[in-house]
């Protein structure tokens, strides 16, 4: 991430959470290199910039997976069977909730409302969202990442 | 039947969100042009006095008087905020205005910016609205392109997954670049908000209704619903109901208006057990009270609120406590640890819950619960702890059967 940028970009008014999530976009998480480059940018201190950063559950301090899969917990997509599809899930890709698979080939989250309450239930596949979904396609879309 | 009547979803469907000639074509910056030959002072009576306008973001609060708190602060700088962070579970309205209107949220803005005297302002829109973001961005350079803002500049920023930030004073801490804390009111935002300064903190549905009253006036705004909250309201109907989605009401349609008639009604061959009314953080109704008003006074007595306008119905199928115990995971998720009385309270509400859903001690954990609850309401320091037990004690009180049936057959016997 050019330094340059993310200054300018934080003068024009980005917020902190901007530039954190600027940097997560272009190295897939934030790492300690990040942190300080945000700091450095935003004349904070590195501590402050961690302690925001791992606040937020869209802003990941630490490992990524190659794949990610998000399925909606709330309210709505809960009532709609989202936790039958984080079992089925789960039981596919034989981790637990919140884990990341031992390859670091695949995440599995249970995220929060992404507004969509219209079509639960909702899962994020590599950020695809599937809306309607229901565990069967989310599998067959698993295997076929898996090739 | 009621007719769906469309104020602040006026320009929906009919232009194009990324157009800024659309929407001037369909009278769009004329509200700012009129409220610019406007004295602040009677600009901000029109909307506090005349249109008696309420917030749409939840809480209600009249929208006019924030106004005249921040225009009546002396300060060399002044903000003016759109909270686009929506996050009550069941809520998607502010997303559907967003991506039909964009620039009837920034009109609203820039006469608010103009009536309060202030010069830079941000819309905080929720991280998980990536084609929002987009959209209102365009809508800002466009504007600014026009020339409309007039020197007014408003950023776009991103929020990054946190329910607490929908809260105005967390949102302003976020917005600073902190952990999404709430601060302690007084001093209100209007008087001390972003980085001290008076600022003004309105929802998405709020200021996009703003350029209408300006325009059509205040007492055509207030014939349109009931007296007590005049205007219209969109709902965001989800749940077991055959047509899900946004629909503007005047606000003295009733729920069953909206469920039965809009929602075309339950799933054939079920029938409604309880409505989530406002949101994630709210109680519940049942049938029998379906005939209830869209508004704040005729459902208190149902001790339920209009909130965020989520209604979310469910059918015979669900068991509420199994429901109750998903709020619950999500209030623990979601507290942002600042308060004792939250922190360990929405721990300690999701332990409870989980006890009874597996039948374990499951009438010491509801009297548990009903004093945790009680504690939390009078002791957390914002909303979100106060209320997390709510839909709990709602559905307690409701369906008492569905909490005592998870107890296995000795114990009932013992009990």
């Amino acid at each position: 991430m050019n330094e340059q940028i993310l200054a300018e970009k934080y003068l024009n008014g980005a917020s902190i959470l901007d530039l954190l999530r600027e940097v997560q976009k272009a190295d897939g998480v934030l790492t300690e290199e990040g942190i300080r480059l945000v700091a450095k940018v935003s004349k904070k201190y590195p501590s402050e910039i961690f302690e925001t950063a791992t606040f937020y559950s869209m802003l990941r301090v630490g490992k990524k997976a190659e794949h990610e899969v998000a399925v909606c917990g709330s309210t709505c997509c809960d009532a709609a069977g989202a936790a039958k599809i984080l079992e089925r899930l789960s039981a596919e890709l034989h981790i637990a909730v919140g884990e990341v698979s031992e390859d670091g080939k695949w995440s599995l989250t249970r995220c929060e409302c992404l507004g969509r309450c219209e079509t639960s239930p909702n899962v994020l596949f590599d950020g695809e969202l599937l809306a309607n979904a229901d565990a069967d396609t989310v599998v067959a879309r698993i295997r076929e990442a898996r090739g | 039947m009621v007719k769906e009547i469309r104020v602040t979803l006026r320009n929906a469907g009919k232009i194009d969100p990324e157009s800024i000639e659309d929407y001037i074509r369909a009278g769009g910056y004329l509200a700012l042009a009129k409220a610019k030959k406007t004295e602040p002072e009677k600009l901000i009576d029109e909307i506090e006095h005349a249109g008696q306008l309420r917030g749409r973001g939840g809480a209600g609060f009249s929208t006019g008087y924030k106004w005249r708190g921040a225009y009546s602060t002396a300060c060399d700088q002044k903000y003016v905020i759109c909270n686009a962070d929506e996050g009550e579970p069941g809520t998607f309205k502010d997303r559907t205005i967003i991506e039909n209107d964009p620039h009837t949220i920034l009109e609203g803005m820039l006469i608010c910016a103009y009536a309060i005297g202030a010069r830079e302002g941000f819309i905080y829109v929720r991280g998980e609205y990536g084609h929002c973001i987009e959209l209102l961005k365009k809508a800002v350079a466009d504007a600014e392109a026009k020339g409309l803002t007039d020197g007014v500049k408003i950023h776009v920023t991103s929020g990054a997954g946190s329910y607490v930030c929908g809260e105005e004073t967390a949102l302003l801490t976020s917005l600073e670049g902190k952990r999404g804390e709430p601060r302690l009111k007084p001093p209100f935002p209007t008087v001390a908000g972003y980085l001290g300064k008076p600022t003004v903190v309105n929802n998405v549905e709020t200021f996009a209704t703003v350029p209408v009253i300006v325009d059509k006036g205040a007492e055509w705004f207030r014939k349109i619903g009931d007296p007590s909250y005049p205007g219209t309201k969109v709902f965001c109907l989800s749940g077991d109901v055959k047509n899900k989605g946004v629909y503007e009401l005047p606000t003295d349609a009733t729920i069953d208006d909206l469920v039965n008639g809009f929602g075309g009604g339950v799933i054939d061959g079920h029938q409604v057990k309880a409505i989530q009314m406002g949101g994630g953080s709210c109680g519940f109704i049942t049938a029998e009270n379906m005939g209830l008003a869209l508004n704040y006074d005729a459902l208190r007595p149902a001790g339920v609120s209009l909130g965020s306008g989520a209604i979310l119905v469910l059918d015979e199928e669900h068991n509420m406590a199994e429901f109750v115990r998903g709020t619950s995971h999500f209030f623990a998720h979601e507290s942002c640890g600042k308060c004792a009385p939250c922190r360990e309270g929405t721990s300690r509400l999701e332990e409870a819950m989980d006890a009874i859903c597996e039948g374990r001690d499951v009438e010491k954990n509801i009297g548990l619960i009903q004093k945790l609850a009680q504690g939390m309401r009078m002791s957390c320091f914002c909303p979100l702890g106060q209320g997390a037990g709510n839909p709990i004690l709602s559905a307690l009180r409701l369906f008492p059967d569905d909490f005592r049936g998870k107890a296995p057959e000795s114990a009932k016997e013992d009990a």
